[in-house]
C-alpha cells in the first residue's frame, strides 16, 4: 500500500485499474490519430505499399496448392508401397523426391503423420518412408522353428477334433444337463445326452499318457 | 431337452496391454447385461488381471463376498489349476465335478472361473503338451453337462499374451479367436505373428475364426485420428493377405472401441461406462453376425 494514501488494498487496486483504463483510452486515441497521419501522408506523395506487405499479399494470392486428394494420396501410397517390394527403396525415395511439397503433405497427413512447426520437403519424404517401412514389417513373417508334430511323423489324423462349429462336449461323469437355476441341487432334471455333441472317442476318457 | 454347446470366444493377443482383460470384462458384461444370453468367463492369465479387478471394489476395498469364495475355493482344491493338475494325472480318469465351487457368480448371467498364480509355474509341471491338449474341451464338457449349472450362451476366455499350454488348450477348441490391437505398431504387429503362424502350431485342430479389431482407438471429434486409420488399413491388410495366403478365416471388424482412461475402471466399479456400451454392443452385433 502506497503512502497510506488507501485504507484498503481494493480501494488501490480500483485506481490503479482506473489509471490503467486512462491511459488504455489515450493510446487508442493515440493510434487512431497516427492511422490517420499515416493514411493522409500515404494519399498526398502516393507511397506505394511496405515490400513485406507485398510479400504476405503475393504469398497468399498464390499458394502452391495440392495437385491430390486424400484418396488418391492413399492410392499413392499403396503403389510406393508395391514399388518397395518389387523394385527397390531407391526408386521410392526418388518418385517422393519428385512430388511437390503439398502433396506431399496430404499424403503425410492421410498417414496419420505430424511433424513440430512446418515440415521440410526431407522430413515429409522420411516420414512417409517411415510409414511404408512398417507396412512392410508388419506384413513381413518369418517363422525359423517349425513345431515338433511337423518335425516328426504327423500320422495322428484321427486326431482332428472339431472346432468353429462349436465345442465337443462330452463328459462321463454326468448324463444329466441343468435348467438355469443356482440351486440346481433341487431342481434337477436329468436328460440323455445330445446325439450330436457326444462324439469324444471313449479311448479319450481316460487320459492316455 | 438338448445339450447347447455354448459358443466359445478366446481374447488373446502375443502383446501386452492391449487390452484384452478389459474387452473381456466388457463384453461379458455387456451381452449379459443386454441380451438373454448367459456367459461364463475364464481367467486363464497367471497374472490374474481380471480375478484381482473383481476382487477390489470401486475405492480399492476387497470385495469381501469373492474373497472368501475364492479361499474357500483354494481351499476345496476347486480352481482351474486343481482341474489341470487332476486332468493332466498319467491314466486317471477326469474327477473334477463342476459347480458353483469352482464358478463364481458375479450377477445371474455372467459367471466367473478365476486364476491362480500357480499357472506361473504350469509350464514346468506339466511337460507333456499332448496331455494338456483336451483339457479345456473336457472342462468345458463338464461345465455342459454339470446338473449343479445354467446352460451358458457363450464362454469368453481372457488368454495370457503368450502362447502357454493352456492358450493351446483353448485355441484349439474355441469357436473364434478375438484379436484386439491398438494403434501402434508393435500392438498391430502382434496379429500377423498369430495369423500366420497359429495354424501351423494348433495342427491337428483346424484353425478357428478368426476376429480382429482396434481397442483403445484415439479419436477426433467422433471419428479415428488419422493415424489410427492408418494402423487399421494396415492390420486389415494383414488379415486379408493372412486369409488369402493361409486359407483361414480372418476378418477385420469394423467396429471400434475408443480410447477411455474409464474404461480401466469398469470392473471395480461393475459395469461398462456409458459412453463405451454402444461401441460394444457394436462389437458384439459384429462378432455374433460373424460367428453365425
Amino acid at each position: 500500500m502506497s503512502n497510506g494514501v488507501f485504507r484498503e488494498p481494493a480501494q488501490e487496486l480500483e485506481h490503479l485499474t482506473g489509471e490503467i483504463s486512462e491511459l488504455k483510452d489515450l493510446l487508442r486515441d493515440m493510434s487512431k490519430r497516427l492511422g490517420q497521419i499515416e493514411r493522409h501522408v500515404n494519399r498526398a506523395f502516393n507511397v506505394p505499399k511496405t515490400l513485406s506487405a507485398k510479400k504476405k499479399t503475393t504469398k497468399k494470392s498464390f499458394p502452391e496448392k495440392a495437385t491430390i486428394d486424400a484418396e488418391q494420396a492413399l492410392k499413392i501410397f499403396d503403389e510406393l508401397a508395391s514399388a518397395w517390394n518389387t523394385e527397390n527403396s531407391r526408386t521410392v525415395e526418388d518418385k517422393l523426391q519428385s512430388m511437390t511439397v503439398p502433396d506431399l503433405k496430404i499424403i503425410a497427413y492421410e498417414l496419420g503423420l505430424t511433424f513440430k512447426g512446418k515440415p521440410s520437403k526431407k522430413a515429409l519424404c522420411s516420414g512417409i518412408m517411415g510409414r511404408i517401412n512398417e507396412r512392410i514389417m508388419l506384413s513381413k513373417n518369418t517363422n525359423i522353428t517349425q513345431p515338433k508334430s511337423k518335425k516328426t511323423d504327423n500320422s495322428d489324423g484321427n486326431k482332428v477334433a472339431s472346432s468353429g462349429q462349436g465345442v465337443i462336449f462330452k463328459d462321463e461323469s454326468t448324463q444329466s444337463v441343468g435348467k438355469e437355476n443356482n440351486n440346481v441341487a433341487e431342481n434337477n432334471e436329468a436328460i440323455q445326452p445330445n446325439s450330436s455333441i457326444d462324439n469324444v472317442p471313449e479311448s479319450s476318457v481316460v487320459n492316455s499318457t | 431337452m438338448a445339450v447347447k454347446s455354448p459358443k466359445t470366444i478366446a481374447t488373446i493377443n502375443f502383446k501386452g496391454g492391449v487390452g484384452k482383460t478389459t474387452v473381456t470384462w466388457c463384453l461379458g458384461d455387456v451381452v449379459s447385461s443386454f441380451t438373454d444370453s448367459k456367459v461364463l468367463m475364464f481367467d486363464l492369465d497367471a497374472q490374474m488381471s481380471l480375478t484381482q479387478a473383481i476382487a477390489l471394489n470401486e475405492g480399492g476395498t476387497m470385495n469381501d463376498k469373492f474373497q472368501k469364495w475364492y479361499e474357500s475355493s483354494i481351499e476345496r482344491e476347486k480352481t482351474i489349476f486343481d482341474a489341470l493338475d487332476k486332468f493332466a494325472r498319467p491314466r486317471q480318469h477326469f474327477d473334477f465335478p463342476v459347480g458353483f465351487d469352482f464358478i463364481y457368480q458375479l450377477t445371474e448371467d455372467l459367471h466367473f472361473v478365476p486364476s491362480v498364480e500357480d499357472l506361473y509355474w504350469m509350464e514346468l509341471e506339466v511337460f507333456d503338451r499332448d496331455a494338456v491338449k483336451d483339457f479345456i474341451r473336457r472342462l468345458l464338457g463338464k461345465v455342459a453337462n454339470s446338473p449343479k449349472l445354467p446352460q451358458y450362451d457363450y464362454i469368453l476366455f481372457d488368454c495370457p499374451p503368450s502362447f502357454t499350454l493352456l492358450s493351446y488348450s483353448v485355441l484349439s477348441c474355441c469357436d473364434l479367436i478375438l484379436i484386439p490391437v491398438n494403434p501402434d505398431y508393435f500392438a498391430s504387429k502382434g496379429t500377423n505373428l498369430i495369423l500366420n503362424s497359429l495354424k501351423m502350431r494348433i495342427e491337428p485342430f483346424p484353425l478357428p475364426k478368426i476376429g480382429v479389431f482396434m481397442n483403445k482407438t484415439k479419436t477426433y471429434g467422433n471419428s479415428p485420428t488419422k493415424e489410427t486409420s492408418f494402423y487399421m488399413r494396415e492390420v486389415a491388410h494383414v488379415c486379408a493377405e493372412a486369409s488369402r495366403r493361409q486359407t483361414i478365416d480372418a476378418d477385420f471388424f469394423e467396429s471400434w472401441i475408443p480410447d477411455r482412461v474409464g474404461v480401466k475402471r469398469a470392473i471395480t466399479t461393475g459395469g461398462v461406462p456409458g459412453d463405451l456400451l454402444e461401441p460394444f454392443k457394436e462389437l458384439w452385433t459384429e462378432v455374433t453376425g460373424y460367428l453365425s
